[in-house]
């Protein structure tokens, strides 16, 4: 087995920074739509 | 008579002895599905499969004979369904049509502790580069923490992987195994005073409307903020519309049952094609079990931290059970019951599970677009 050290610092960890700043991002925009259905459509 | 015994039992001696620990393996997948009840839709036609494609001379797979191809059932399942990724995509709309979104937009700020309990995708992301493998490979093992079968299936088909066989054994193994993984993580990175802490659940209704539109909204809104997420959420979303539409009850109950077990039955088998013993026996087979768990670990540690750091902004009297944080994962409903019985063992009268609920529901959708925004990223 090797380990990798240069793919894993160039490469992998700018992904999981990205892929996490990503996922909230995404999930900031559909929560406003969330909460912006919930006003509108009170029951 | 040498000649007929030739012509009965001479397959008898291809067997080979990977060929009898692929027996060995997918006979335990058989006896976990049935026995432990681990997850038995998807291990039992795997497990059994795994028998199928390792007999010798496999009519089930794609044989050469006299220099020609003569096709397999399971290989043609495959590239019908698999390949293209279209198995999966179809299973999504029975598994939207099942969810119901209720909790989640009762309480829509709980959608932030699904997109934490993601960490363990892009963790293992990492860990697998360092183990040295390739981006395309690293990103398919990944894709086990969003403990979610289909996802993980296209992902790793859409990147071309090379152990989809190990990578689906290994995600359905820890999706069955989330009671066991999840609660000594949990106490290891919680203190008692925090699994002891109270929420107040403060019931509202959700308009009809809003559960109709919502589907459609995330839809167009993923689409256009993460393309490549659009099959993976449009299908999902397809199916809770189904579901929600309230014209269409036979059509969403179809979709729950018949459709979703009918693609489960062919997603096994299909699957199994790639758990030939020259594919799966390699070292790196264990190593990718490893990172599964590696996976639910660190999916489980990101959403109670994220719950923690959260909690260090809150008044007193606000603060969250950081266990909630943990129920962010895809596993739906087993990863909420877990933590609310946790919670129960801590304290009889605390009641999380409505919570809980909420935050798994939102680990549905974050895991789904967790897939699209790392194949925004890899591919």
């Amino acid at each position: 087995m090797t380990f990798n050290v240069k793919d894993f610092v160039e490469i992998s960890l700018p992904i999981l920074a990205k892929g996490m700043l990503g996922i909230f991002f995404v999930i900031g925009i559909i929560l406003l739509c969330t909460f912006l259905l919930n006003a509108v459509f009170k029951d | 008579m040498a000649t007929f015994f030739s012509d009965i039992f001479g397959n008898l001696m291809n067997i080979d002895l990977k060929m009898v620990i692929m027996w060995l393996i997918g006979g335990t997948l058989v006896y976990l599905a049935i026995a432990k009840e681990m997850e038995p839709s998807l291990l039992l036609p795997l497990g059994f499969g795994a028998i199928l494609v390792n007999l010798p001379q496999s009519g089930v797979i794609d044989q050469l004979v006299g220099g020609e191809v003569e096709e397999g059932a399971f290989d043609v399942l495959f590239r019908a369904g698999i390949a293209n990724e279209l198995f999966p995509l179809i299973l999504f709309i029975g598994i939207g049509a099942m969810i119901d979104f209720g909790p989640l937009l009762t309480n829509p700020k709980l959608m932030l502790f699904g997109a934490a309990a993601q960490f363990g995708i892009f963790f293992t992301l990492s860990m697998s580069m360092l183990f040295g493998f390739e981006l395309k490979d690293a990103a398919s093992i990944g894709i086990i923490g969003a403990a979610d079968g289909p996802s993980s299936i296209f992902v790793s088909q859409y990147l071309g992987s090379n152990y989809t066989g190990a990578i689906m054994v290994a995600a359905y193994s820890y999706m069955a195994l989330v009671p066991i993984i999840q609660p000594p993580v949990i106490k290891l990175i919680t203190t008692r005073e925090e699994r002891l802490i109270r929420m107040n659940y403060e019931p509202h209704s959700v308009s009809q409307k809003t559960k109709i539109l919502f589907p459609i909204v995330i839809t167009v809104v993923v689409g256009l903020v993460a393309p490549k997420s659009l099959s993976l959420i449009g299908f999902l979303m397809f199916g809770n519309l189904l579901r929600e539409c309230g014209v269409l009850n036979s059509i969403s109950a179809s979709a729950q049952n018949e459709l979703a077990n009918l693609v489960t039955i062919f997603l096994g088998i299909s699957i199994s094609t790639r758990m030939r013993a020259e594919d799966f026996l390699k070292p790196q087979t264990l190593l990718i079990m490893f990172l599964g768990l590696i996976a639910f670990v660190f999916d489980t540690v990101g959403g109670v931290m994220f719950a923690k750091v959260i909690n260090l902004f809150l008044p007193k009297d606000k603060k969250l059970n950081p266990m909630i944080g943990a129920t962010g994962i895809s596993a739906f409903p087993m990863s909420a019951r877990v933590v609310h019985k946790m919670g129960l063992e801590e304290d009889p009268q605390n009641f999380l599970l409505m919570q809980t609920i909420g935050v798994n529901v939102s680990g549905q959708i974050a895991s789904v677009i967790a897939a699209g925004v790392l194949l925004n990223l890899v591919s």
